[in-house]
């Protein structure tokens, strides 16, 4: 049996259950009311309605059709229970019977739309009904118009409810599983796009410096050309929103000189509000002042924050110190916590992200990274990148 | 147009609903619960009639039915022409109305004791409450019909009952006022839900046949909103909008622009199609956790990658469609299993996959569960304190990826 129809069938098991379960409750309220049924057959019909509560409860099984038959069986029982009197019925019976002549028994027709022998069952079920419901008044001499217009309206609308049912679900799924190409297309697109943004080196490497100069109020660079240069980023990023892929290298120069290097210290500081919103404290020690290359700089940032995210994630700690010192020659990171640490020697080769992402990463800008830990001491990353 | 197409992605994530909307629009088109609600209305009228020498007052009754029937005559005319969920205005009014309907049924069959007419039209208006069940938000629907139940029982009460056996077709009037609007909520629901659910696999299915590692569909929307936010900063400078220098809150937004940017554009391609999809579903995102270092889901094949889903999608899921409440956390772990037979050339890569889970008892998985886990691999599965663990030992000759 395919899924769709399983959901249909799931759904419409659930619906005939609880519209079956509203009507028995409604049966008993009626049937209990002193004086309705003698004692004897008061208590035998509340064993027929446990039985028909207890089929309505199992019907979301996956074999329906014995309960469907317990329901059926027990609701016309209950109705000829009511010749036994051989009284005409008060108006309590009267209600309890139409009730289960009109809403507990068609309970079934929610379930039995669904194939050819069900929909025989139904039919079948719907005249047992009907003309058990007409012997019990008949014979009893009882007002008959209510429960049976009830019985027949009941047996109409579960019906069509059934119906309509049974042929939304399949269809309402066909057509979300029809989307599955259009969601395929979409991330296709998506990934393409992201992959076109990140391929703009050149037009965001210009961008990030102007950025970065009036993050620090363009110390050392005139308002007009800083004006000047913040008007052509900003015409390119516009270009590179409406869909074009712009190169700056060759549509022009760059303006300003001090844009190709870019201090450490603030973005440090971004570094470390990141890590704070996620729940790590990094503490800054050392020099800030740092002036690198920015594709230096980038494997650099990277390296660190991926550091800090194993802090982060693995040491079971929640503050972390970065040591950065400079030389001539190189800038060094020192990545400590005070956290669980590990045994390096029992790590394998390739196993641990460490390896791939922050150390291949270092090594393509000329740079390097070290690890130092033991279990119960915590964890040392050394970074070195070259200046 | 490449611009359209973007928003049109962003739309189309951020509100899933609007598919949703879309597809239970269509089933509304449908006969609904036109019929059912026709049945019920036709039979309180069948009751009226049969009892029409009863009534006290017959012309309030009469009244109250002509309101009803001229109502959902209007609806009925409206109907096509309304948007998919019914106007603010327009249920209030209609609720406004049936309202009159109840107090008038109620007054034209109002005597002390219980001699006189069952109030039909008030009855009636519980039908009509279920042919909005499919357009307007459930608790409207709930409110109303407890409302109105509530009304039918205080009438009752008042009226004072004589005769105990008059409380039987009290009983069934009030039930059969309230139960179908409440059980129609009950199927919009569910049958929201399912639909929430399958949209939510097939979005989750895309994933299968992405690249091993990807950027998943937030680092796009991500990139492009940072360099929005940059080219809006930029331009404001260079119109002079904004003064220079900078204050101390633009330059400091000005630095996290810039790291967040330079962050995404040397974000390599680290996580693998599976993390994608697990963080991307509504379903999975809370309950699943993925442990996958090296990424080893990326060298599954399709297939196995549909099976591991599907397989994981429907466990989770299985709570959800029954209308319960999420119990069910799981883990997936993807570990290289030691090949010891490395004497066969190209032995393809062996994986070994673990999932465990907690709340699910013992045979409550669904079977189409192990048919798609089939798909990925041999398994043998363990339960042991209410754990469910499943080891699947999958083999991927899949070179595409490396």
């Amino acid at each position: 049996m395919s899924r769709i129809q399983k959901e249909r069938d799931r759904l419409l098991s659930v619906t005939a259950r609880n519209v079956g379960l509203t009507a028995t409750a409604t049966a008993l309220f009626c049937l209990s009311i002193p004086g309705t049924l003698p004692l004897a057959l008061y208590l035998a019909s509340v064993v027929l309605l446990a039985a028909l509560a207890f089929a309505q409860f199992q019907l979301p099984t996956p074999h329906p059709l014995p309960w469907i038959a317990t329901i059926v069986v027990a609701g016309v029982a209950l109705i000829l229970l009511n010749l036994l009197p051989g009284d005409e019925l008060g108006q309590a019976a009267l209600s309890a019977v139409g009730i289960v002549a009109g809403l507990a028994i068609p309970s079934v027709a929610i379930v039995s739309v669904t194939g050819a022998t069900r929909r025989a069952i139904l039919v079948c079920a719907a005249l047992a009904t009907l003309a058990a419901l007409i012997i019990t008044l008949l014979m009893t001499g009882s007002r008959w118009g209510e429960p049976l217009v009830l019985t027949l309206a009941g047996w109409i609308a579960l019906t069509s409810t059934g119906a309509w049912l049974a042929r939304t679900v399949p269809r309402t799924l066909k057509r979300i599983s029809t989307m599955s190409r259009a969601y395929r297309v979409e991330r296709q697109a998506s990934e393409a796009e992201a992959r076109r943004r990140q391929g703009a080196r050149l037009l965001h490497d210009t961008v990030l410096a102007t950025l970065t100069l009036l993050a620090h109020s363009g110390v050392g660079v005139s308002v007009g050309a800083l004006r000047e240069q913040a008007a052509e980023d900003a015409a390119l990023l516009r270009q590179l929103r409406l869909g074009f892929t712009p190169d700056p290298a060759s549509s022009g120069d760059y303006k300003l000189k001090p844009v190709e290097e870019s201090t450490l210290g603030n973005t440090l500081e971004s570094v470390k509000q990141r890590f704070r919103r996620m729940g790590l404290e990094v503490n800054w020690h050392g020099t800030g002042q740092v002036l690198l290359p920015s594709d230096i700089l980038d494997a650099f940032l990277l390296a660190l924050a991926e550091c800090l995210e194993n802090v982060r994630r693995h040491s079971g700690v929640s503050e972390a110190h970065v040591t950065i010192t400079d030389d001539e020659t190189t800038v060094r990171a020192m990545v400590t916590d005070a956290g669980k640490g590990f045994d390096v020697s029992a790590i394998q080769e390739g196993r641990l992200g460490f390896t791939e992402s922050i150390v291949a990463r270092l090594r393509d800008v000329g740079g390097n990274a070290r690890l130092f830990s033991s279990p119960g001491s915590g964890t040392t990353v050394v970074l070195e990148v070259p200046k | 147009m490449r611009r359209s197409r973007i928003a049109e992605s962003t739309v189309s994530r951020a509100s899933g609903s609007s598919s949703e909307q879309d597809a239970l629009g269509r089933a509304r088109l449908d006969l609904g619960f036109n019929v059912a609600a026709v049945a019920l209305v036709g039979y309180q009228f069948v009751v009226m009639v049969l009892n029409i020498a009863t009534y006290p007052t017959l012309s309030l009754s009469l009244g109250a039915w002509a309101l009803l029937i001229v109502t959902l005559v209007a609806a009925l005319v409206m109907h096509p022409r309304l948007p998919d969920a019914l106007p603010d205005w327009t249920f209030y009014t209609a609720l406004a109305l049936w309202a009159a309907v109840v107090v008038l049924d109620i007054a034209g069959t109002w005597t002390t004791g219980d001699t006189g007419a069952p109030p039909t039209a008030a009855v009636a208006v519980g039908a009509a409450l279920l042919l909005c069940a499919t357009v307007r938000p459930p608790r409207d629907i709930v409110v109303s019909a407890i409302a109105l139940g509530v009304a039918l029982a205080a009438a009752f009460a008042l009226r004072g009952q004589h005769e105990l056996a008059a409380l039987g077709p009290a009983f069934v009037t009030i039930a059969l006022a309230t139960a179908p609007p409440l059980l129609g909520v009950q199927i919009v629901q569910s049958l929201r839900t399912l639909v929430q659910l399958e949209l939510d696999l097939v979005q989750v299915q895309s994933t299968v046949s992405s690249p091993a590692y990807a950027v998943g569909m937030m680092a796009s929307e991500e990139l492009a909103r940072l360099d929005l936010a940059a080219e809006r900063l930029l331009d404001g400078v260079a119109t002079g909008r904004t003064l220079l220098p900078l204050d101390e809150a633009t330059a400091s937004a000005a630095a996290s622009i810039a790291t967040e940017l330079r962050l995404h554009l040397i974000q390599g391609r680290r996580e693998t199609w599976l993390y994608h999809a697990i963080t991307e579903s509504a379903l999975l995102g809370p309950s699943v956790s993925l442990t996958d270092p090296d990424g080893l889901a990326g060298r599954l094949t399709r297939d196995q990658r549909d099976g591991l889903l599907t397989a994981v999608w429907l466990i989770i899921s299985d709570p959800v469609r029954q209308g319960a409440v999420q119990t069910r956390a799981l883990q997936i772990e993807l570990v290289r299993a030691d090949s010891p037979e490395s004497a066969v050339p190209n032995p393809g890569a062996r994986i070994q996959i673990v999932i465990s889970t907690t709340g699910v008892p013992r045979n409550g998985v669904d079977p189409a569960a192990w048919q798609a886990i089939r798909k990925v691999g041999r398994h043998v599965e363990t339960f042991s304190d209410s754990t469910l663990r499943i080891e699947i030992d999958s083999v991927s000759h899949n070179p595409a990826d490396f």
